[in-house]
């Protein structure tokens, strides 16, 4: 009878240990839901008849501002090791500059394609983080693309998007790279401000 | 006393078990619990509030932070670059007006048959390269979309094995056979017309060349097949473009990343 009690008690904790993962998962489910929220309502603007492009444009901005943090995203993109090497005044210029890049390429990006639909995959916890991958069809067209967030306190926010694999964050900071490896930061915001006008 | 002895077996075989269930999940689990036991890598991003340092701000993003750290190996970096300004002129020059005109003869739902038709005809690369990988499931699924394809879908003028059988291809390349065998992709490599490439891609397009019908057995289909795709995904191109601060790293970094997925799929 005892062994049962040992057995039981063992059974009782190891229920309890499987059981606290699974219990987090909330998260996971708030998370997607929230992202599917943002993109319908995102995708019903781009639809709307009697709206201008411009209006349009602001009108998306100010509702996926809240859930993308482009300021951490253009810290991430220049890496630990820059980042600490500018000045305040250097940061500050170099986020302004990026930022407003970022802003522009993603309502170029959402706005090139008119009839998207969105199929949602479930969306994975990956060390702290929580991926939302969907692949976003147009016409005949499939783009596998990946939304990753990070916990910001309360909110969960996003720090990189994938789009068929390709980090946009990687991807920029492969350029950065480059450019610094040759030049100064003067030259990546003098960069940065040459294209943004272009 | 036996039969005591065998409900203690039966109860630690079944404890045995849950334990083994248990590892495998927390193993699957284990983001969550390393989040659990790093204070810092949770705290450390919780708020802006509360940064100190610099370095803060980093943690828990090391994703990123042990990417490109050593230069990438380019020895034809002279070469490439030259070559990704000809094939980007190739394009404006060339292929893009071509792809307008034939776009502007054909209208879309003719193109998309064709587009349709020469992706039917890639079978023999997809089948080949999902049996080397051993995905059995995909060589099963390319077979039964040929075989519907060709028949119900007109010689593959229509896709009823996506369409109502909910069957994708499997994009399976020469290359991502190498990938899965454990090669790595060497240096980047331009190729001419063709775009971004490595040494182990470069390679694996010899076979694929016999593989398909289109480059093969059918002269002049190769050039009907790359205009008609053009037309197809006019503005692509230059909306990635236009993102690039440094047009050749741009190319070489995304084609890396794009690759690995494909590989790791």
């Amino acid at each position: 009878m005892r062994y049962f009690i040992y057995v039981w008690i063992g059974l009782a904790v190891f229920a309890c240990l499987v059981a606290a993962p699974a219990m987090a998962d909330d998260d996971v489910e708030d998370v997607s839901q929230l992202l599917k929220n943002k993109i319908d309502s995102v995708l019903t603007v781009l639809e709307a008849e009697n709206m201008a492009e411009a209006e349009k444009k602001e009108k998306i901005m100010s509702m996926v501002e809240p859930l993308i943090d482009f300021e951490l995203m253009a810290r991430l993109t220049l890496g630990r090791a820059h980042w600490s090497s500018l000045s305040d005044e250097q940061q500050k210029r170099f986020i302004d500059l990026f930022v407003g890049r970022l802003k522009a390429s993603y309502l170029d990006k959402t706005t090139f394609y008119s009839d998207q639909k969105v199929i949602y995959h479930p969306a994975v916890k990956r060390g702290g983080k929580i991926h939302v991958p969907m692949d976003v069809v147009t016409g005949e067209k499939t783009a596998e693309v990946l939304y990753k967030f990070y916990s910001a306190g309360e909110k969960w926010r996003i720090y990189d998007v994938e789009i068929n694999g390709v980090s946009l964050i990687k991807s920029y900071r492969s350029q950065f790279n480059e450019i610094l490896r040759n030049g100064t930061v003067k030259d990546l915001c003098d960069e940065l401000k040459r294209s943004a006008s272009e | 006393m036996i039969r005591n002895r065998g409900q203690i077996g039966i109860c630690s075989a079944a404890l045995f078990i849950l334990l083994a269930c248990g590892i495998v999940s927390t193993a699957r689990a284990g983001p969550s619990f390393a989040l659990m036991n790093d204070p810092e890598a949770a705290g450390g991003q919780t708020s802006s509030g509360t940064l100190d340092s610099e370095f803060d701000e980093f943690e828990g993003f090391d994703e990123f932070e042990s990417e490109p750290a050593p230069p990438v190996f380019d020895p034809l970096v002279g070469y490439n670059r030259t070559m990704t300004r000809v094939n980007d002129r190739l394009y404006f020059w060339v292929l893009k007006p071509a792809a307008q005109a034939y776009g502007a003869v054909l209208p879309e739902f003719a193109r998309q048959c064709f587009s349709r038709f020469f992706k039917n005809l890639g079978f023999p690369v997809r089948l080949v390269n999902t049996l080397f990988q051993v995905k059995l499931k995909g060589a099963g699924v390319e077979t039964l979309r040929f075989g519907v394809n060709s028949t119900v879908g007109i010689v593959g003028f229509f896709d009823p094995a996506k369409k109502w059988m909910h069957l994708s291809p499997y994009e399976e390349d020469c290359g991502q056979t190498l990938g899965y065998y454990g090669l790595n992709g060497g240096f980047h490599l331009v190729l001419p017309f063709f775009g971004p490439s490595n040494l182990r891609d470069a390679l694996g397009r010899v076979p694929e060349f016999f593989l398909d019908p289109v480059s093969y057995y059918i002269p002049g289909a190769f050039a009907v097949r790359v205009v008609n795709r053009t037309s197809l995904h006019i503005g692509e191109y230059e909306s990635f473009r236009k993102d690039a601060m440094d047009m050749y790293i741009l190319f070489r970094n995304a084609y890396k990343q794009n690759r690995k997925k494909k590989i790791e799929e």
